[in-house]
């Protein structure tokens, strides 16, 4: 018998063969699994605080609110989504697919969460803190859910990806928009019932939960409990005013304030991308950026929506940056920029007469949005910005809106009301603006109201498609879309533009998407 | 809106990026003959890998623009090894030889990483202790992984007067990508030849003609445990995931996935057959096989329309990875290689290599579902592949050129509901083809418009020899393949007046040109930017591939400093491509690997041209 060297090796290898029974079982390393993790409120709490995040809602915070919202609806102009500006959208159009996607995607990332803690639920988990996380979700899924009825009218509903995914059986139909409205309103029932009556700043309540029932019952024009839910939420004493309103979308410090019912929670930080605000560098005045915050003023204020401010709102200048505005704090400099620099040393004053490479402005509307902006970077007299990123949350949802919504559903389609707490609701709104107090209301005039005080926040498109075609059309085609070398308006708009095409790749891949909707509801 | 032209060779000068890689990797065995015919050898095999990149952005100003300055330092370090056991007999018995082989095998891989980024460096400093104390500046994550096999396997070879043989082997491996209902997966083979070339009638003066004749079949399985990119790793449970930086209202978690406890093995089949054959002493020798292969339960992410809420991105719930569907690929690979001139110390000799094969997707999942690519955040859909075409087959509107005339648009067809109007379809956009004959121009017209698969591929060799002197040239080819130039998407768009794009769009259709080959500029409508087969080419190509020229040093003068060989060659690689690809490189292979972005051009490095200029030297 001939051995050769290192006979040794012989032993571990017999040994190692041995004991192979787990060698190749190997669960992750960090050792968290749905399985074995979630057992108690922190680590729910932290799973539910995504369903807040940018990570899900970047793809459709970040500019398929601006070009749907405000850029269909009116308020904002821009050069790039000009399919938007006029309603020449189609089913290949970029945002339109990245706002299905987002959708989606956070109806995803909530069905997931939901079936995990019913089933942590069913394996012994305590309702305690599963209830109210399960809750969150259903906020959640009901809030997306309205978005998708009324962006798109008919649409797909899903609540469990996981065996559709695994089913391979993709044809998914579309379901009448009424259904689709219809569960949202139960998903948002089920968070009424689940959520707390209170919990910290940003995170969501039953009041959170009766607001957006209060919003979803008056698009369906069931003005009764549209008035009751609102009144709820009045009656609460929760919630208020801010007298900052400009601060509001431009300090990270009255993020989730005494008027948030609720809003995407947004971190100062770039990584993972979406953790931050990202709508900074498509808002920003060009000529406030600097090497700390990037801006490219994407979409600027429509000449429409300037000329609806009343003489002395002071809306306007909490809004909108025009020639004369000034921030004395904010002192950008840049690098072989004399003249810039000069011009910048005592502050930041909005010039349309300075040259624009040396620190005037001077766009299609002479304007820019100051909401979501956070100026120029710490470093020159701004809020802390990194890049394209700023720590602003987006407000969706809000306490000013419930106090319309107020006014609005006591209106209830009559042509005017003098009640007096539906004038109390309005009036409060307008005096946050330095306004002078209505006697009587109609419906324009909430519109009107509606339209300034929630300009660039991606919710007027939504106004105007609730009054039905009709009306609609007429303000789209009353609306100036144009610059300030040539107005333009419209006088092709169709009914068919009232909702949004479904992405053409999903229709590819789901052809049933192609045909007319079905009840989901028997 | 206000556009900053970005002097994009200026801020390439403040960037960088530098990769270190140390590897070491060896292997220790240990043999045991029991007898002359029995032996058990012992092998442990081992490889250790460190990786260090460092990307950075300098401090700096290009004209009015300032960077600022940021360092990422990311370090990553693997380990494996594995451990055999075979036990191996071998007998020859006059005419008979038996061969066997039974064995172990137990593999172990560990890899972590951290990566940390900060901003403001001093003096442009490329270490993380110079950057800024800003802690909501920094960044910082890190991750790591295992995965683990163990294999037994049995082989035995039985040769009859070098005339016949037969083998046949046999597998089961187990491997920790999967759940513990499918862990292990068999995988048998059998193979058989007749050296025909040995046979008595094959002696005798046909020798000097047909001097080697192999015929060769076979059938084999082998398994695929493979995921695709981004998969979370093991895919049978939901793991729960958490974030390099502060998400939501701070800390926060995932569930990274939807798990799939049935996962099993993917496995290839291949049956084939093939014939060696030598002509004239060696002068010419010929090899062609033809196969096939039957790759079923394919491991795939089980994607469908972002509907579904699941997807294969980084941040979306990932879908589960299933075994999806059935495909086969039919080919035949011919090798040619010949001595075409053998005289005194010169000789010159011809290879040539020839591949064909057809891919066709035989069976989905379901009846209803389909293998798609996507790119652009997801957003567009551009590979679609339903049974009986070829996996990654481009899908897409048919172009039917430009409208020119008023007559053309009062003849066109609504394109995806757009009226007539220098707003939505107009003078200069293109004119898409009504695949269903409905009328009206939508996603329902989407169609094959192409795949990424060449019909055959070639290389070609030839090698000269002269005294010292050695010479060779290597062409390569492919011919047939469609790819998907995504790239001219974007950079011939003509959808956006404030990004750069390609010299072409200087001939794009303008009532000044109305014969402009590109469509018009237009920001209004997608009409242009549909993915349809205008961003469908022709990839074919053939390119030098390599030529080496060597010289070696006559013996007797190295035979006195005590060297015994020494050779000095010069090698340029990929030194010229001829092809019509518009883009940098019509050798582009799959995206993110993924068997449904294969040949689909996102911007990728193309191959590099290399000169190389070496030695060889032996003592």
């Amino acid at each position: 018998m001939k051995i050769k060297p290192l006979y040794a090796l012989m032993l571990p290898a017999v040994l190692l063969s041995s004991c192979s029974k787990d060698f190749i079982d190997r669960p992750s390393l960090s050792g968290t699994t749905t399985g074995n993790y979630y057992n108690n409120a922190d680590e729910v709490r932290a799973a539910t605080s995504t369903l807040y995040s940018g990570l899900p809602w970047r793809n459709y915070e970040s500019r398929a609110q601006d070009a749907i919202g405000d850029v269909m609806g009116g308020n904002m102009f821009t050069y790039t989504d000009v399919e938007y500006l006029n309603f020449s959208v189609s089913s290949a159009s970029d945002r339109v697919g990245a706002a299905w996607g987002a959708f989606y995607k956070i109806i995803g990332y909530a069905n997931v969460m939901i079936k995990t803690f019913e089933e942590k639920k069913a394996a012994g988990g305590s309702a305690s803190y599963l209830d109210p996380a399960i809750a969150e979700c259903h906020f959640i899924r009901g809030t997306i859910y309205f978005y998708i009825a009324r962006t798109w009218g008919a649409a797909p509903i899903i609540t469990d990806p996981g065996a559709t995914a695994l089913s391979g059986n993709f044809n998914i139909p579309r379901y009448l928009q009424k259904d689709v409205l219809r569960f949202a309103l139960d998903e948002l029932k089920l968070a009424e019932t689940g959520l707390p009556e209170s919990d910290v700043p940003g995170r969501l309540t039953k009041y959170s939960a009766k607001g957006m029932m209060s919003k979803l019952y008056l698009y369906n024009k069931d003005y009764a409990n549209a008035k009751a839910k609102a009144e709820e939420v009045i009656n609460s004493g929760k919630y208020a005013l801010v007298d900052d309103y400009m601060g509001m979308f431009t300090k990270m410090s009255l993020n989730n304030n005494a008027e948030t019912l609720f809003s995407i929670q947004h971190q100062l930080a770039g990584d993972p991308w979406g953790t931050g605000n990202i709508k900074n560098p498509d808002r920003g005045a060009g000529a406030l950026r600097t090497a700390e915050a990037d801006a490219w003023e994407m979409y600027i204020p429509s000449l429409d929506l300037l000329k609806e401010y009343e003489f002395g709102d002071l809306r306007r200048k909490w809004s909108v940056m025009e020639h004369g505005w000034t921030n004395p704090n904010w002192k950008p400099q840049r690098a072989n920029a004399p003249k810039y620099n000069a011009f910048m040393a005592n502050g930041f004053k909005y010039d349309t007469l300075q040259p624009t490479e040396d620190g005037g402005s001077l766009n299609a509307t002479r304007s820019n949005i100051i909401k979501y902006f956070a100026g120029p970077g710490k470093s020159f007299g701004g809020e802390a910005v990194l890049g394209q990123n700023s720590g602003n949350n987006v407000v969706l949802l809000r306490y000013a809106d419930i106090l319309l919504i107020y006014a609005e559903a006591t209106l209830a389609g009559a042509a005017s009301t003098s009640d007096a707490k539906a004038l109390e609701a309005v009036n409060k709104v307008r005096s946050r603006a330095g306004l002078s107090p209505r006697t009587s209301i109609t419906q324009d005039n909430i519109l009107h109201e509606r339209r300034v005080e929630f300009a660039f926040e991606g919710d007027y498109w939504y106004d105007i498609q609730r009054q039905g075609f009709a009306k609609a059309k007429s303000i789209i085609e009353k609306q100036n879309r144009g610059t300030v070398t040539g107005a333009t308006y419209l006088t092709n708009f169709t009914e068919d533009k009232m909702f949004l095409p479904i992405p053409a790749g999903e229709i590819v891949q789901d052809p049933e998407l192609g045909k007319d909707p079905v009840p989901y509801y028997n | 809106m206000q556009y900053y032209g970005s002097n994009l060779v200026g801020n390439s000068q403040y960037r960088g990026n530098t990769k270190t890689s140390n590897n070491v990797f060896g292997s220790l065995y240990a043999e045991l003959q029991f007898t002359k015919d029995l032996s058990l050898r012992n092998e442990l095999s081992y490889s250790l890998g460190q990786d260090n990149n460092i990307a950075y952005q300098k401090a700096g100003n290009v004209g009015s623009t300032s960077f600022r300055s940021k360092l990422i330092d990311s370090r990553s370090d693997s380990y494996y090894w594995s451990l055999t056991n075979y036990l191996s007999y071998t007998k020859n018995l006059r005419k008979h030889g038996i061969q066997a082989t039974v064995g172990h095998q137990v593999q172990n891989s560990y890899y972590q990483s951290i990566s940390g980024t900060k901003v403001d460096l001093q003096a442009n400093i490329f270490d993380l202790n110079t950057g800024s104390a800003d802690q909501t500046t920094w960044g910082l994550s890190g991750g790591k992984g295992q995965w683990a096999m163990e294999s037994y396997f049995a082989r035995a070879n039985y040769t009859y007067d070098d005339r016949y043989s037969l083998s046949a082997s046999f597998r089961t491996d187990g491997s920790s990508n999967f759940g513990p209902n499918n862990r292990w997966g068999s995988f048998p083979g059998v193979s058989a030849g007749w050296t025909i070339s040995n046979e008595k009638f094959m002696k005798g003066p046909i020798a000097n003609v047909l001097s080697y004749a192999k015929l060769r079949v076979g059938y084999g399985v082998v398994g695929n445990q493979n995921f695709p990119g981004g998969a979370p790793n093991p895919a049978y449970v939901g793991a729960v995931q958490f974030f390099s930086g502060p998400v939501g209202f701070g800390s926060s978690n995932m569930i990274n996935g939807i798990p799939n406890p049935n996962l099993k093995w993917e496995s290839v089949k291949t049956t084939n057959a093939g014939v060696d054959l030598g002509f004239f002493n060696g002068r010419i020798d010929a090899t062609i096989d033809v196969y096939k292969k039957v790759t079923s339960d394919m491991i795939i992410f089980l994607t469908g329309p972002n509907l579904i809420g699941v997807g294969d991105q980084w941040d979306d719930l990932k879908a589960p990875l299933g075994n999806a569907g059935q495909m086969t690929n039919t080919g035949v690979d011919i090798g040619l290689t010949t001595t075409n001139i053998k005289k005194g110390n010169f000789s010159w000799k011809t290879n040539v290599v020839f591949t064909q094969f057809t891919n066709r997707y035989d069976k989905a999942a379901s009846a209803a579902s389909a293998l798609d690519g996507k790119v652009y955040y997801n957003n567009y859909l551009i590979t679609h592949t339903t049974p009986g075409n070829a996996v990654g087959s481009f899908w897409g509107l048919k172009t039917d050129g430009l409208f020119r005339t008023q007559a053309e648009l009062d003849a066109s067809l609504p394109q995806f509901g757009y009226k007539v109007n220098q707003t939505e379809t107009w003078l200069g956009d293109v004119r898409f083809k009504d695949i269903n004959g409905d009328g009206k121009i939508d996603a329902q017209d989407y169609t094959f418009i192409g795949s990424p698969l060449p019909k055959f591929t070639w290389g070609f060799t030839n090698t000269l020899n002269y005294g010292d002197f050695d010479f060779s040239l290597f062409l390569q080819g492919s011919q047939g393949a469609k790819a998907f130039n995504f790239l001219r998407w974007q950079l011939e768009g003509l959808n956006n007046a404030y990004t750069n794009q390609l010299q072409t769009v200087t001939d794009r259709y303008t009532e000044a040109n109305p014969n402009g080959s590109l469509p018009r500029f237009t920001n209004t409508n997608k009409n242009n930017t549909a993915m349809s087969d205008r961003y469908v080419e022709d990839a074919s190509y053939w390119r030098i591939q390599n030529i080496t020229l060597g010289y070696r040093l006559p013996k007797t003068l190295l035979s006195k400093v005590k060297i015994s060989n020494l050779r000095i060659y010069g090698t340029i690689q990929n030194l010229k491509t001829f092809t019509n690809y518009s883009g940098y490189d019509p050798e582009i292979g799959a995206f993110n690997n993924s068997i449904k972005l294969m040949n689909v051009d996102t911007g990728h490095y193309p191959n590099p041209r290399t000169f190389t200029v070496g030695a060889n030297l032996q003592f």
